[in-house]
């Protein structure tokens, strides 16, 4: 055996991903989310090239006579057109199985165009085929036909409830923090659960252990700065990023006070205790704040106070272990906690309304390197949530309405065990199976299933391959909306004897194929997902402080369908992807829509992204992103009757629909562009200048239909739109 | 330096203005009759019709006023109908009343329990026709219903039934003599549709469901009663269908309603329209407040 792992060699960062290859039987691995590898050889020879996309591939031979260590720093470097072609096609080999994945380098994020200028990683998700997007200008991600709910996004392995701040305009990931993101939206591995339509696997930075460095950016509505360096140089290292917003500061400048605020934190310390051991601590801290008080408040009339806290942290305990040549093993500790606070206080009266969630959990995750051929991962996990929903304290005439209550906190427990197998049937076949035995018990009642796994792929060429994918997936929580519109107060509740957990069957068919001689590379994949227990509300249900909701609930299925291509560029001056989604989502309900099948709200049928980089200079890049979506659904009312009292003394105005989610809104189509201008990089203070605009010709994406008046008077249906054209401007520098 | 942040923040401002918002067109539903019945009981049955109206309809007002325009009304109500009610064999002709357009009644409707009552409803104006069936269950009768007068302004009623055996479900009106009526006045055998003289103030829909028990016990706070007031109470057993048309339309109004909850799709038994035909018969009790 020879292994080890693979890191920058400047910053010694662990990189992920990594194309391992022995170049005599082109047989490979992939470093793992730690950097780790492994290879087995038979003979006493080992000629073995590293390959990573913005690295020089590295060859080393190795005289192998035991188990072999060796750790392979990585040079970063631009790569040549054929060297790329080799090391992607490679890749393609190595990667193995592999259908429904997209890796995303949040490098590359900041010269991207984006809004006031805060580039978001959940947003760039949002152009990547089969990914949609929901309101315009908030990060909620819809994967597949699958609600926004039904997302797992892990931040170092812990789970994050609410990925937003302000109401969701932006992520609460720091860029700057971030290594490496996964996204799978099909073909999960075994390893993956929880949720029914895609894991965002979110890596932090380990600390750079050889130097100090700090880097951040100033925006339009938020600042950055992150630094890291060594506490011990190539022993223990740290990172710390905080971030923070000025809408209030700005706001004041107008004399139009909006004192809202968030700020969030990433720390992590990395300590390798020996050649063998490895310990990472990290945490996320993040806080929305919204303080309207009475003085400041003048031009809002009655009310007095107003304000909102949206607390969000996670935190990892992690240790690395590497048992012997063949064995890693990665042991995690893991909480996460999100609360928030909505006070209002208006003459006499005052309410506030708390909810909070609590995880604690561990897990244990190897990987077992059988032999080149077979790649075994297995592990178990277990987790303690403490759902303590709408604590509601009231004063005033108010308590006639809504009294204060104290709610009963919701414990569940989650457990999971998987173990699946990577096998190279043949030079041209490979298989990955596995199953996955999840289940939770809440409320005396237990519930268990099983999640059987399976990804094929066949090597038709060295540069095309097919593959097919089936997932089944189960999921014990869901997010329960209080309104009609997504908040971030909405709520997350588990499963409970009555609300069954949700499961679904997803299968996949695709295609890759790397095009000789150029550096691009076509993906097409055809996907089918059922849904089983999930959850639409009865018509005029009441959810909002609602601690009964689940008398409010209907359970049926949906369905999902769909093709994804996706074409993409990435070497040359001029880089980029087009991506296009062609897809439906249905749900049936017998208490719904007179029984009839309807479209999910965010069955969008077409959606286009065409991302375009152009880097004619090291000096400059220019960026351009143009986003195309069929209009999303709803319904609509089409007219109105009177239906009297029984004396004939007042009447109600009773609205007639159309079936549900039957009108589609106009498209949404958006064009947005960015200059980037980087200082020399020779010179230690490096900076980037960017420029930009978002929506550049001022379309309104609607969001919602209402009515308003036309120039005559007379009543039109209109679709507003949240943003129009925002110029922005941002200041990136590293030191 | 803050003047010039000043003016750089309202420069993007100004930049950064809102879009013009986009127009979409949506087909209007087809205009199409609305059904709403009443019965005093062995006295009348009333239908009123009238018409579905766009949800963009802005002509309602007269400009400036508060008065409803004529061309609305002429709009909606429905005049010269054809108003048949059949049952047992036999078909009755509702009549309009004058003072009340789009009201059609009978006097000669009898209620009879487990009867079968088809209603036929034909506009000469858009020439439609709708039907609607409704089945006029057996009849409950309170066995005591009372108010507890906790001072002048606050009033409770007590009220006691026999549950029938099955899903059940019960309809509990009071009604107010109007400001303008006196006790000698008061005529709960009058039609509840007569402006000016009874009010109806509170609905309480019953589903025998929450009972463990074979009878219903319960009271409620009355609103905007006052212990000088003579209230009139029905009791009615209404069918399933039109527990959840009264249901829904609960759920329409309100703040909460708006902003809260999906659209609400009001049931109906009408075929080809809207709103609900109900055949009940109720028990009525008049209680004068003053004696309590």
């Amino acid at each position: 055996m020879v292994n080890g792992y693979v890191f920058d060699s400047i910053s010694k960062e662990s990189l992920i991903g990594v194309s391992v290859l022995d170049e005599s039987t082109h047989a490979g691995s992939i470093s793992n989310a730690f950097g780790f590898y492994s290879l087995s050889f038979k003979s006493d020879t080992a000629f073995i090239s590293f390959s990573y996309v913005g690295y020089k591939t590295v060859y080393r031979k190795f005289k192998i006579t035991n188990d072999t260590s060796f750790s392979i720093p990585m040079v970063t470097g631009a790569v040549q057109l054929n060297e790329i072609k080799l090391s992607v096609v490679k890749k393609k080999v190595d990667n193995g199985a592999v259908l429904g994945q997209i890796n995303i380098d949040p490098k590359k994020l900041h010269t991207m165009p984006s809004f006031a200028g805060e580039t978001d990683l959940l947003k760039i998700m949002q152009l990547m085929p089969g990914v949609k997007a929901g309101q315009e200008g908030t990060n909620g991600i819809y994967v597949r036909g699958g609600n926004a709910d039904q997302n797992l996004i892990l931040l170092d392995d812990a789970p994050v409830y609410n990925p937003g701040h302000l109401l969701g305009f932006f992520s609460v990931f720091n860029n700057d923090a971030i290594k490496d993101v996964k996204l799978i939206k099909g073909g999960f591995d075994a390893q993956y659960g929880s949720r029914l339509s895609s894991v965002v696997d979110i890596r932090t930075e380990d600390g750079n252990m050889r130097k100090t460095e700090l880097e951040g950016g100033l925006g339009l509505l938020s600042s950055r700065v992150t630094l890291q360096g060594p506490i011990k140089k190539d022993t223990i290292s740290y990172l710390i990023a905080a971030r923070r917003s000025y809408v209030d500061q700005l706001s004041k400048l107008i004399k139009f006070p909006v004192p809202y605020y968030f700020y969030d934190l990433n720390a992590k310390i990395n300590y390798k205790i020996n050649s063998k051991n490895r310990l990472y601590v990290s945490t996320y801290f993040g806080n929305d704040i919204l303080n309207i008080s009475q003085d400041k408040i003048e031009q809002y009339g009655t009310l007095s106070g107003f304000g909102f806290n949206l607390l969000n942290s996670t935190g990892t305990v992690r240790l690395n272990r590497e048992h012997s040549s063949k064995l890693f093993a990665n042991y995690a500790l893991i909480t996460t906690g999100f609360s928030y606070d909505v006070s209002g206080q208006f003459t006499s009266n005052s309410i506030l309304v708390r909810s909070t969630i609590r995880d604690w959990g561990g897990k244990a995750d190897y990987n077992y390197y059988v032999s080149n051929k077979h790649f075994l991962k297995f592990g178990f996990s277990a987790t303690a949530h403490v759902f303590t929903p709408n604590f509601i304290s009231t004063s005033g005439e108010i308590t006639e309405f809504i009294k204060s209550r104290k709610p009963i906190p919701i414990y569940i427990t989650e457990y999971a065990a998987y173990i699946s197998d990577q096998y190279k049937l043949s030079k041209r076949w490979m298989i990955n199976y596995g199953v996955r035995a999840s289940g939770a018990i809440v409320q005396d009642t237990p519930y268990i299933g099983l999640e059987p796994r399976l990804s094929l792929a066949y090597q038709v060429k060295s540069n095309f391959s097919l593959k097919t994918s089936y997932s089944r997936m189960r999921q014990y929580m869901h997010l329960v909306s209080s309104s009609t519109v997504s908040l971030p107060t909405d709520l997350w509740y588990p499963v409970t004897k009555e609300v069954k957990p949700l499961y679904s069957d997803q299968y996949a068919v695709g295609a890759e194929w790397n095009i000789p001689k150029t550096s691009l590379r076509f993906m097409a994949e055809g996907y089918y997902k059922k849904m089983y227990n999930v959850i639409q509300y009865k018509e005029g249900a009441e959810i909002l402080l609602n601690d009964n909701f689940e008398q409010e609930i209907l359970f049926g299925k949906a369905e999902a369908y769909g093709a994804e291509f996706f074409l993409q560029k990435n070497a040359g001056k001029l880089t980029g992807w087009v991506a296009y989604t062609l897809s439906w989502s249905l749900n049936y309900f017998d208490e719904l829509n007179g029984g009839k099948a309807f479209y999910s709200k965010f069955d969008r049928r077409h959606d286009v992204s065409i991302v375009m980089n152009y880097a004619p200079t090291k000096k400059w890049n220019f960026s351009a992103v143009w986003v195309y979506m069929t209009g999303a659904r709803f319904t609509a009312q089409i007219g109105q009757y009177f239906v009297p009292n029984a004396s004939l003394t007042d009447v109600n105005v009773v609205p007639i629909y159309t079936d549900r989610n039957a009108v589609t809104m106009s498209p949404t189509h958006r064009l947005d562009m960015s200059a980037t201008y980087f200082s020399p990089q020779e010179k230690k203070f490096k900076y980037e200048l960017v420029m930009g605009v978002y929506n550049l010709y001022n379309r309104a994406s609607p969001f919602v239909v209402e009515i308003g008046r036309s120039s005559n008077g007379s009543l039109i249906y209109q679709q507003p739109g949240l943003f129009g054209t925002v110029p922005y401007f941002a200041f990136n520098f590293k030191i | 330096m803050k003047k010039k942040s000043f003016y750089i923040v309202l420069l993007f401002l100004a930049i950064s203005c809102r879009p013009k918002p986009l127009e979409i067109t949506l087909d209007a539903a087809p205009q199409k009759l609305v059904i709403a019945s009443q019965i005093v009981p062995e006295t009348v049955l009333g239908v009123l019709v009238t018409r579905t109206f766009p949800a963009l309809e802005h002509n309602i007002f007269v400009t400036g006023t508060n008065n409803v325009s004529q061309g609305f009304i002429d709009q909606v109500i429905v005049e010269n109908a054809i108003v048949t009610v059949t049952y047992v064999g036999k078909i009755d002709t509702l009549y309009a009343v004058d003072t009340i357009p789009g009201l059609y009644v009978s006097v000669s409707t009898l209620q009879m329990p487990y009867e079968k009552y088809e209603l036929n409803v034909y506009d000469p104006v858009l020439s439609e026709s709708v039907s609607a069936v409704s089945t006029m269950l057996k009849g409950v009768e309170f066995d005591t219903v009372y108010p507890v007068v906790q001072n002048d302004n606050s009033v409770r009623l007590k009220y006691f039934f026999k549950d029938f055996v099955g899903p059940n479900y019960y309809l509990l009106n009071v009604y107010k003599a109007s400001s303008n009526n006196n006790l000698a006045n008061l005529d709960v055998n009058s039609f509840p549709f007569a402006s000016g003289k009874n009010e109806l103030i509170q609905s309480v829909l019953i589903n025998d469901i929450v009972y463990n028990t074979n009878s219903i016990s319960s009271e409620i706070e009355l609103k905007g009663i006052v212990s000088s007031d003579t209230i009139g109470v029905t009791l009615a057993h209404i069918s399933e269908g039109y527990f959840r048309f009264l249901s829904a339309q609960g759920k329409i109004n309100g703040l909460i309603g708006q902003f809260f909850r999906e659209p609400v799709n009001v049931p109906t038994n009408v075929t080809n329209g809207y709103g609900y035909f109900s055949a009940y018969d109720a028990d009525v009790k008049v209680i004068d407040l003053n004696k309590y």
